[in-house]
């Protein structure tokens, strides 16, 4: 339909109204069906078959909510119609046009609307078939909604043009059941997805195209089960299996299940369907059948799946922001109110003993903040650093260096190492981070030793997959996870009474770590000691 | 006489905030703990005893071994069983709005005193308790 006909449309519409009201009352089941359909298709709450008439817009049928006029003029949807006579709006709650408009009922505020059109034989839109829904619309695809409005408007001229033929007959559209049986048929055939109807036994009734596009095989099917498909067509017994349980909790219970349901197609990309079954029961409560259909919703998996990434990556960025909140409403502010304090008290003292001793005080406390401001700055360096180079690293040559810088604690504290990277002597990674962590790991070992036993420091690799896990382990004082694990490697955490605790190395380490891909974690128990994992990841192609 | 305990284990801060209270008031007495369990183990064992617990408890947030939430949990616990009724005020350098909105949902915090102490802060808090 042209959209410059669309004012034609409005006047024919008055004429059409007439054709609507006494035709309509006969098909009401039909139209019934078909908003059933539309209804399950879509997975929405609310759908109508509506037409205008001179008394406004009327819900010849209605699923959802239970009003037969809507109030409020809509001949403004008719130039919103596109070509092959479709209009969604997402969010009618934002838009001027519908302000004075109601659909449904008060406890239905109408949000997300789709319509298709229904014609009569001139072309003249005479009302539509709807699919509302409270919350508003996020895309999807609708297509069918125009398949079946078509079959609205064909069954609409049908039972004009018979009424026009006999005022007499009464009877409907449909003469023989078989005309019905085709008309619905077509229906079901041409639907863009799978639909499967089973017997109370689990054999099929019905399969359309779209399940099964071979013909022969859709013959076969009808009054079989999936495990006489599969052993028909070679297939492994599983997926009939898993189809039998579906259709059990189906047929047991009265409300229908759905499940998303991933296989590859035959180049090996994953396919994605939406798939529902639901029982069908007479008025006795029995099962007449189950009707099952799925929609292909790969394209909106792919969606999910980048968005789940990206909402990843966000709360990670997220919690780094919050750490740098608390170093700077913390760490940095800490040092600056002390100074300021020491500052205003050194102006005011007029004693020259009492001034030297608070000047004495601001030495510890602008050192602190030095140290806080370099490592904030180290840390932001290592996010900033994307291009930093891995190469391959002897991890015995780093520890040696470390355990060099660290002579005077180990010494002090009659240390012992013990060293095994027999499994992997070398990894892949930046060489200055590599140092820093090894020294934060080794030098924490010595600082929470155990003060009545002398510290065990045991150092070594393991291989697993493609990565390589470092571990340091100690007999020290150890950490009450329970009550510490959740802020472990964060900034400032300090969990021993020792003057030279700061709280930054670990999570320096961990931002290494993390920077290039690896993990870190810690199991530990208190009075026996701790042993940090580092997972280094993709080291496979080192065969070194 | 009013008594103040202060919980916060920067040893500058502690010296400086006592030295600006007793320019404010003569009033009060101070005793001051370098992390929450050392804190809440001193008032354990004072719990009967009104002469010896404070008027005033000022609390730092950021501390080793206990900090000042996990004292909070602690305290909250024990509160019941403090003879003498008192005024806790978190004190902390944090100037995040998350710190602030955690500490004043807490029903034992009477309120959230950003550092450096002031002097009328120092009096209200003296004259109210």
């Amino acid at each position: 339909m042209e959209k410059d006909s669309n004012h034609s449309f409005i006047d024919e519409r008055i004429g059409a109204i007439y054709e609507v009201k006494t035709p309509c009352s006969t098909i009401g089941n039909d139209l019934n069906g078909l908003l059933e359909i539309a209804l399950q298709l879509s997975g929405l709450p609310l759908a109508s078959i509506s037409f205008f008439t001179d008394e406004g817009l009327i819900h010849q049928s209605k699923i959802g909510f239970d009003v037969t006029h809507t109030s409020g003029e809509m001949s403004f949807l008719l130039k919103h119609l596109t070509a092959d006579g479709c209009a969604t709006f997402n969010n009618i709650l934002n838009d001027e046009q519908w302000q004075n408009v109601q659909l449904t009922d008060d406890a239905h505020a109408i949000s997300f609307f789709t319509c298709a059109a229904i014609q009569n034989m001139d072309g003249a839109v005479i009302g539509f078939m709807s699919l509302m829904d409270t919350a508003p619309g996020s895309g999807g695809n609708f297509n069918y909604l125009k398949k079946l409005a078509c079959q609205a408007s064909a069954l609409v001229s049908l039972s004009y043009s018979q009424l026009a033929k006999s005022d007499a007959q009464t009877n409907g559209i449909f003469q023989a059941s078989g005309d019905m049986k085709a008309f619905y048929e077509n229906i079901l055939n041409k639907l863009p997805t799978d639909i499967a109807v089973f017997d109370p036994n689990h054999k099929y009734l019905f399969v359309n195209p779209g399940a099964i596009s071979d013909e022969d095989l859709r013959k076969f099917i009808i009054g079989k089960d999936d495990f006489e498909y599969a052993a028909y067509r070679n297939r492994s017994v599983d997926v009939a299996q898993r189809r039998r349980e579906r259709f059990l909790l189906a047929a047991n219970s009265n409300v229908e299940i759905k499940w998303e349901d991933t296989l590859n197609d035959p180049d090996g990309v994953p396919i994605t369907h939406l798939r529902r079954l639901f029982p069908v029961r007479n008025e006795n409560g029995e099962l007449l059948m189950v009707i099952g259909y799925g929609i292909d919703i790969t394209e909106r998996k792919i969606m999910e799946n980048k968005q789940a990434v990206l909402v990843k990556q966000l709360s990670v960025q997220n919690t780094q922001l919050t750490d740098f909140c608390n170093i700077v409403s913390h760490n940095l502010r800490a040092p600056l109110v002390n100074m300021s304090m020491l500052v205003q008290y050194i102006e005011e003292s007029e004693d020259d003993t009492d001034r030297m001793e608070l000047i004495k005080m601001l030495k510890p406390v602008v050192e602190n903040l030095h140290g806080t401001f370099g490592e904030l700055v180290e840390s932001i360096q290592i996010k900033q650093d994307h291009e930093v180079q891995s190469e391959k690293i002897k991890l015995t040559d780093y520890v040696e260096r470390t355990l060099k810088e660290l002579k005077f604690e180990a010494n002090k504290s009659q240390a012992e190492f013990e060293i095994d990277f027999n499994e992997a002597p070398v990894i892949l990674f930046p060489s200055k981070y590599i140092f820093s962590i090894i020294h934060n790991l080794l030098s924490n070992a010595l600082k929470y030793r155990a003060p009545e036993r002398k510290p065990l420091i045991r150092i070594a690799t393991k291989k697993e997959n493609d990565s390589v896990i470092l571990s340091v382990s100690d007999n020290g004082l150890g950490i009450d996870l329970e009550k510490h694990g959740k802020s472990f490697f964060k900034i400032g955490k300090v969990f021993h009474k020792n003057p030279n605790a700061k709280g930054f190395g670990l999570f320096m380490t961990k931002t290494q770590v993390e920077a290039m891909g690896g993990t870190i974690w810690v199991e530990s128990k208190p009075n026996e000691g701790s042993t940090f994992f580092i997972e280094f990841k993709n080291q496979k192609l080192q065969s070194l | 006489m009013k008594s103040i305990f202060l919980v916060d284990d920067d040893k500058i801060l502690v010296y400086l905030t006592m030295r600006t209270i007793k320019s404010a008031t003569t009033e009060t007495t101070f005793k001051d703990f370098g992390n929450g369990l050392d804190a809440i183990d001193y008032l354990k064992s004072i719990a009967d005893n009104t002469e010896l617990l404070p008027d005033i408890i000022l609390l730092d947030l950021s501390m080793p071994i206990m900090d000042g939430w996990e004292f909070l949990e602690e305290y909250t616990k024990l509160e019941p069983h403090i003879q003498k009724k008192n005024k806790l005020y978190i004190f902390s350098s944090s100037i995040s709005p998350h710190d602030i909105e955690r500490a004043k949902s807490i029903d034992l915090v009477s309120d959230f005193i950003i550092k450096p102490l002031k002097m009328d802060k120092i009096m209200e808090m003296v004259n109210f308790c």
